[in-house]
């Protein structure tokens, strides 16, 4: 019993040792797997934090990239506005220096000196800004020159550019009346530095005497042939600080003088009577731009004897025979219908044996094309091309009959290529600015 | 002195000369260009006055000399002789003021020697004188007539001059029109009494020591230099002369020698006023002096006429 109880103890202490050794061993593989797992987890922990880290450098370099990037942007920022502070203190000093230049160029412009047509040397010291014009022709070259804003006070006569008589009417420039009288008193409360006025007209030179007591400077220009022209648009010039418009000017009328000889030359001259006033009959003769003017435009003056401007016998119309007839109807005088009729009444049946007449080549110039032929201004040029049109229709294709009778701006185009200079009109914007 | 009053006139009109103008009213004070324009203001009042008193002192003698209401300073042919002259002048390309003013002068004065000539040829009386005045007058205008056509378009310019006008005077004008202007007037004034003798007939006067042909050269030589001197400064003025010895002796009476004074201050009150209204008649402000003189004068004259009959 005793046996067998031990015999028991001892068959469950090996089953349970072998239990225990079995547990043990299973325990102890269990052990070993979760270690192997543990171990497993650690090293992926532990890459896990390895690649953590690499991010976390990875990231703070990148952050420091971003620093050193903006560090540069910020220097590169610093960099444009020296720069563009660079570029604005360059842009203020080319500034100062086109001001210093153009201060030079206006000190190399002024003094300026020129000879009227008395022979007077005139000496300014500083541009003029205060002129008064006593004849239209002085008003028209002032103009074209550029000298525009610097007119104050115009002859009631006066009619380009045509933006005159809205400075007249806003009171930039006042109209001091006739410059055939002109009243001193009413000049002067224009308070002019400088007047510009012309050499046939005795009141004028009595003006430059009166005026050179206070220095007023009087300019009288010379007016009666092309060249007196050419000579007043380079002493306007000058006297008024546009040399350089002056002397493009003075080209470009040149230009458009050549022009109108080239088109009619190797032509038969056609003979030409040139009337400026209708009742006596006054014509242009020798010695006068009109006279020059026919000549260059392909045609011969039949009164070339008359000395300067004077009356005619209506038979002398008769005798002189003229191919063309052009008359000069300034403003207010009489129309074409009441000229042809005055000369019919005048001569007669007659009439039909001069030739101009029988032909209908009578023409009466109106308009701005007046002005043209009327004025010893910039505009001698277009009007020598008018009347090589009127003379020689046939050098520009045309035929006689196809020209009107009452010559304008809006009857007539003139055939001008794009060779010959336009002289531009002032705006009056740009002159009605300065008050 | 009825006329008394009347001589208060001139200097009125000379002061409102300086003061109204276009350019409006001056400071008398100022400087620089309103000093400029009240002294032309200044130069015109006194051309205009020294012009109308010269005028008025030519036209008094004329009328006393030759008994004949109607005289006027022109009867001599001064003013077409001054107008050839000068239409010369500018027709030969000389139009330099101080030369237009000399021409007017020598052709009055070489008009007056002709006349002169041509009196004392006939024998130096009254209706020979006046004759040969008109005569030449006309003469002498002809020719104006022929270069005025000629001159082209400078006749515009020359019309100026041609109807009178004080605006373009000159300091240098009045220099030497000025004496020969008070020097004429003044020899009129001194041959006065004797005038007054002449009045009554040559008879009378040469009975009281008058030596009437003598006299008569002397006024009319007299009467020709200041007409010429002021036809320098203004050109021909018309009416002047004509008007001013009229308004003097209506509004005065009396003796020449009391007349004259009063005379040449009306003479020289109306061209004042005249100068002053010619630039307010039309917006340029020149209308010419003669037909100023004439629009003022004549309501005057008519005016006196009317009274002085009733």
């Amino acid at each position: 019993m005793r046996r067998k109880a031990s015999s028991s103890v001892a068959v469950s202490l090996i089953v349970v040792a072998v239990v225990v050794a079995i547990s043990a061993a299973y325990i102890g593989h269990q052990l070993s797997a979760y270690s192997a797992q543990v171990s497993e987890l650690y090293s992926a922990v532990s890459s896990l934090n390895r690649t953590v880290a690499s991010q976390a450098s990875a990231i703070s370099s990148i952050a420091s990239q971003q620093q050193s990037i903006q560090s540069q942007l910020s220097s590169l920022n610093r960099t444009v506005a020296s720069q563009a502070s660079a570029i604005s203190s360059i842009a203020s000093q080319q500034q100062s220096i086109q001001s210093q230049l153009s201060s030079l160029e206006s000190s190399m412009r002024f003094p300026a000196s020129a000879v009227d047509a008395t022979g007077q040397q005139i000496v300014v010291y500083s541009e003029p800004t205060r002129i008064v014009s006593l004849m239209p022709s002085d008003t028209a070259i002032l103009f074209a020159v550029g000298a525009g804003p610097q007119v104050v006070g115009v002859d009631k006569y006066s009619s380009w550019p045509p933006c005159l008589s809205a400075l007249e009417a806003n009171g930039t420039v006042k109209d001091i009346g006739s410059g055939w009288y002109p009243n001193p008193e009413v000049i002067l409360s224009a308070r002019p530095d400088m007047v510009f006025g012309v050499s046939s007209v005795p009141s004028n030179h009595a003006l430059k005497q009166q005026f050179a007591a206070y220095g007023i400077p009087v300019v009288l220009l010379p007016d009666n042939t092309i060249e007196d022209v050419l000579q007043s648009i380079y002493t306007v010039g000058r006297l008024t600080g546009h040399t350089g418009t002056a002397q493009l000017l003075a080209e470009n009328v040149t230009a458009e003088l050549s022009y109108a000889e080239g088109s009619t030359i190797g032509l038969n001259r056609t003979s030409a009577a040139l009337i400026v006033w209708p009742s006596p009959i006054w014509v242009a003769g020798n010695g006068t731009w009109e006279d020059q003017m026919i000549t260059a435009a392909g045609g011969s003056n039949v009164f070339s004897k008359v000395s300067g401007w004077g009356p005619v016998d209506p038979e002398a119309l008769l005798a002189a025979r003229p191919q063309v007839i052009i008359y000069a109807a300034g403003h207010g005088q009489l129309n074409y219908t009441e000229f042809m009729s005055t000369l019919y009444q005048k001569l007669g049946p007659a009439a039909d044996s001069v030739p101009a007449i029988a032909s209908g080549r009578v023409y009466a110039v109106t308009g701005e094309y007046n002005d043209w032929l009327t004025e010893p201004g910039p505009f001698v040029g277009y009007g020598t091309i008018l009347l090589s049109v009127l003379l020689h229709p046939e050098a520009y294709g045309m035929n006689y009959t196809s020209i009107p009778h009452v010559v304008s701006p809006g009857t007539l185009r003139l055939p001008v290529p794009a060779s010959v200079p336009v002289i531009s009109t002032p705006r009056c914007a740009s002159a009605v600015s300065s008050p | 002195m009825r006329g008394g009053l009347l001589h208060l006139l001139l200097p009125v009109f000379f002061a409102l000369s300086l003061f109204l103008g276009p350019y409006g009213l001056i400071n008398p004070f100022s400087h620089g260009l309103g000093a400029f324009v009240l002294e032309l203001r200044l130069l015109r009042a006194l051309a205009a006055s020294l012009v109308g008193l010269a005028l008025a002192a030519s036209g008094s003698g004329l009328q006393a000399l030759l008994k004949n209401p109607l005289a006027d300073p022109y009867i001599l042919g001064v003013s077409s002789g001054a107008a050839l002259g000068v239409l010369a002048t500018i027709a030969a390309g000389f139009i330099w003021p101080l030369a237009v003013s000399l021409s007017a002068l020598l052709g009055g004065l070489a008009a007056l020697a002709l006349v002169m000539a041509v009196s004392s040829a006939l024998g130096l009386t009254r209706t020979s004188m006046v004759l040969a005045g008109v005569a030449l007058s006309y003469a002498l205008s002809s020719i104006d007539m022929i270069i005025m056509m000629d001159l082209g378009p400078a006749v515009q310019g020359s019309l100026a001059w041609l109807f009178g006008t004080v605006a373009y005077a000159l300091w240098g004008e009045l220099a030497y029109a000025a004496p020969l202007m008070a020097a004429g007037a003044a020899w009129i004034f001194l041959r006065a009494g004797h005038l007054e003798s002449l009045m009554l007939g040559d008879d009378v006067a040469e009975s009281m020591g008058v030596r009437a042909r003598r006299l008569r050269a002397e006024v009319a030589v007299a009467s020709a230099l200041s007409t010429s001197a002021a036809v320098a400064v203004a050109g021909p003025v018309g009416f002047v002369g004509l008007v001013a010895p009229w308004i003097a002796r209506l509004g005065s009476g009396g003796a020449f020698r009391r007349i004259y004074p009063l005379s040449l201050s009306l003479g020289a009150s109306l061209t004042v006023a005249a100068d002053l209204a010619s630039r307010f008649v039309e917006p340029g402000g020149m209308a010419p002096l003669t037909s100023i003189t004439a629009l003022m004068g004549a309501p005057v004259l008519v005016y006196l006429l009317a009274r002085w009959r009733g």
